[in-house]
């Protein structure tokens, strides 16, 4: 059971509108012109897709050159009109969310869902206490026609298209994604919620998602991804922009269980102010190559970035993850912890960036990446790199690679476990710092996941 | 075997490679201090079962000195030891990168690999960049890296101060204190002493 994949279901393609397959100028017009969008958005998209074809793809990283991007549709709307209600959705995009327990999750913890089925976001309820609050929390399409002047200020401030080819692909196509608006001094207290899925076989996801916390508010918003299985490549591609102004806290949660011909190819950054806090929780599993790399620019005195992330790569995957750190004013601080998990052949790789310019004094960051290779096939790459041009910094980095302790197994097969079971103890328990972070139902879903994928194994 | 190498740099750009057979041990103390430019490339491959290696390197950065240092160790025999560790300590406007890599090949179970790279910045207008890379593609191995960057450590200094120590001379206490915890790991006194003599020389 190499393939043992939860969620391996689809549903017939039963869309509205489809773009023609490739990406021209024709295309990204079309999207725009679709969506309505203001003159701005649109030369913004088109000025984006000049500079995707300028870009070279990146040579670092893993292999992306069995990407076609000829072969892939770059817009695909699902229903034509949105709905708040969950009665009105149609009754096979509720179906796939009944069985990956959206609704029962709602109840339980959410206070908004925002359920993302191919490149719109289809469903929606937002708690009204929210509402009252002023907190927006909308799809990026929505976000961008009832709050134009927000989203023209903030969009593509923290990653400009300019940033790396995939970027640039985004901010040229990109469809669906969460908007969100804290007003200044609001404690969102529950998480916000919003799940992705790809749905269609050759289909590109490009989500964009912008959040704007103001002075001295937190939220905590949550993303989680699990993927059908396809028979030709997918390419998900997404950008996360975040501003975290004075005292500010924010914390952005995901979970990706992409099936394992998905390249997820994600641009995530934090602007943050002074004494804001900026928190990226991210747990990386599936997929045949995932390049991510979370930021904090810390552009404020006594701003802090923390940076937790978990990987796990079975048989042919690649998993080039990590984390980016960059110190611009004085006593900012930074904390990256990364977990990765190897096995069956599977590759994960940390590539970070720790960077402090002059006159960031008393910076403070430290670093620590733990890998866990199960066997001889597997292989662990720790790429971490530091710049440091100012004196009066304190600069860490450590990280180590090693195997499940023979010790360990032994202890508690001794005990009557057996080793299949205990082997999973043990990895569950080597993650379990990070875990222990995430929002209970993501917790749990995570260490089962863990479970099935090292089960897997012994068959 | 069993060998000792002392190299102090004089050139401005070197390309070193060691080979270690089976069971040979090699300890490599690589200095550069003689305020220059110096780009410097070392590969030590064990390619015998029980081959290990200790790598020392002791960088001190001066005036506007550009210095590098790229070390790559290469386990590709199993049950094989390499240790390394570089520290530098940079004056004025001098520039250190330290790039190195430690690679386990496939078939070298049960090596023992360490790789730490230590800075000491003596001025704000000194720079690093340290790039300690691991590329591990076999599961039973132990292999660990760090590094470290900061300035001196205040505390140090005001108790050095509390016992009438000057604040310069607290400080090459220190700088002292800083490459010795590498020098100790030689077990040549003689040696030892050579090494100091180097390093006191620029100082």
């Amino acid at each position: 059971m190499q393939n043992t994949y939860k969620y391996n279901f689809r549903k017939p393609e039963n869309y509205v509108f489809k773009s023609k397959i490739g990406l021209d100028q024709g295309v990204v017009e079309n999207i725009s012109a679709r969506k309505n969008e203001l003159p701005w958005m649109r030369q913004f998209r088109l000025r984006a897709l000049r500079q995707f074809y300028r870009k070279p793809l990146p040579e670092w990283g893993g292999d992306l050159n069995p990407i076609n991007f000829d072969n892939i549709f770059y817009y695909i709307s699902p229903t034509d009109k949105k709905v708040s209600r969950w009665e009105d959705l149609p009754e096979e995009i509720r179906d796939t969310y009944d069985r990956i327990g959206i609704p029962e999750a709602e109840k339980k913890f959410l206070s908004g869902v925002s359920a993302q089925y191919e490149s719109e976001v289809v469903y929606k309820s937002i708690n009204a206490a929210l509402q009252k609050k002023g907190v927006v929390f909308l799809d990026m399409d929505s976000g961008l026609r009832e709050y134009p002047q927000i989203v023209k200020q903030y969009f593509g401030s923290v990653i400009p298209p300019g940033d790396n080819k995939f970027a640039a692909l985004n901010s040229s196509v990109w469809s669906g994604g969460s908007f969100v608006y804290v007003p200044v001094g609001v404690h969102v207290d529950l998480p916000l919620q919003a799940y992705f899925r790809i749905n269609a076989a050759n289909m590109g996801q490009f989500e964009r998602t912008l959040i704007i916390a103001e002075e001295g508010s937190f939220i905590h918003y949550v993303e989680g991804c699990t993927a059908p299985m396809y028979t030709t490549d997918s390419l998900h591609s997404a950008v996360v922009e975040i501003i975290v102004k004075k005292g500010a806290r924010v914390r952005y949660t995901t979970i990706q269980n992409w099936s394992n011909n998905v390249y997820n190819l994600v641009t995530k950054r934090a602007r943050v102010e002074e004494e804001g806090v900026m928190e990226w929780v991210d747990g990386n599993l599936g997929s045949k190559l995932t390049m991510k790399y979370p930021s904090v620019y810390l552009l404020g005195r006594k701003a802090r970035g923390e940076i937790l992330s978990i990987a796990y790569a079975g048989a042919g995957q690649h998993q080039d993850v990590g984390a980016k750190a960059v110190h611009l004013a004085p006593e900012t601080t930074s904390r990256i912890i990364s977990k990765s998990i190897s096995r069956g052949g599977g590759r994960t790789s940390y590539r970070g960036l720790v960077q402090v310019y002059p006159g960031a004094t008393k910076s403070k960051s430290k670093v620590v990446c733990d890998a866990l290779l199960l066997d001889e096939a597997s292989r662990s790459d720790t790429y971490p790199t530091m710049k440091i041009d100012e004196q009066d910094v304190t600069i860490e980095h450590e990280a180590t690679v090693s195997k499940i302790g023979d010790e360990q197994l032994f202890y508690l097969q001794s005990r009557g476990i057996g080793k299949t079971q205990a082997e999973s103890m043990i990895v569950n328990g080597f993650i379990e710092p990070i875990v222990k972070e995430l929002p209970l139902e993501y917790a749990v879903e995570l260490n089962r996941l863990i479970q099935l994928q090292m089960e897997g194994s012994v068959g | 075997m069993k060998s000792l190498i002392i190299h102090e740099t004089k050139k401005e750009k070197e390309s070193l490679e060691y080979i270690l057979k089976k069971n040979s041990q090699l300890t490599l103390v690589l200095v550069v201090s003689k305020a220059i430019d110096a780009d410097i490339h070392v590969v030590v491959r064990l390619t015998g079962r029980g081959a290990s290696v200790n790598v020392i390197g002791l960088v001190i950065g001066r005036g506007d000195n550009k210095i590098t240092i790229h070390t790559e160790q290469i386990h590709e025999a199993p049950e094989t030891t390499s240790n390394l560790l570089v520290k530098a300590v940079l004056f004025d406007e001098a520039e250190f990168a330290y790039g190195g890599i430690i690679r386990i090949e496939k078939n070298a179970q049960k090596s023992d690999a360490y790789q730490k790279n230590e800075n000491l910045l003596l001025s704000g207008d000194a720079h690093v960049r340290s790039d300690p890379a691991l590329e591990i593609l076999t599961n039973d191995v132990r292999c660990t890296h760090g590094s470290t960057t900061g300035k001196l450590n205040e505390d140090q200094l005001w108790y050095l101060a509390s016992r009438g120590i000057a604040r310069s001379v607290a400080a090459q206490l220190l700088v002292d204190g800083f490459f010795e915890s590498a020098i100790a790991k030689i077990s040549d006194t003689i040696s030892k002493e050579k090494i100091r003599r180097i390093l006191w020389e620029t100082m």
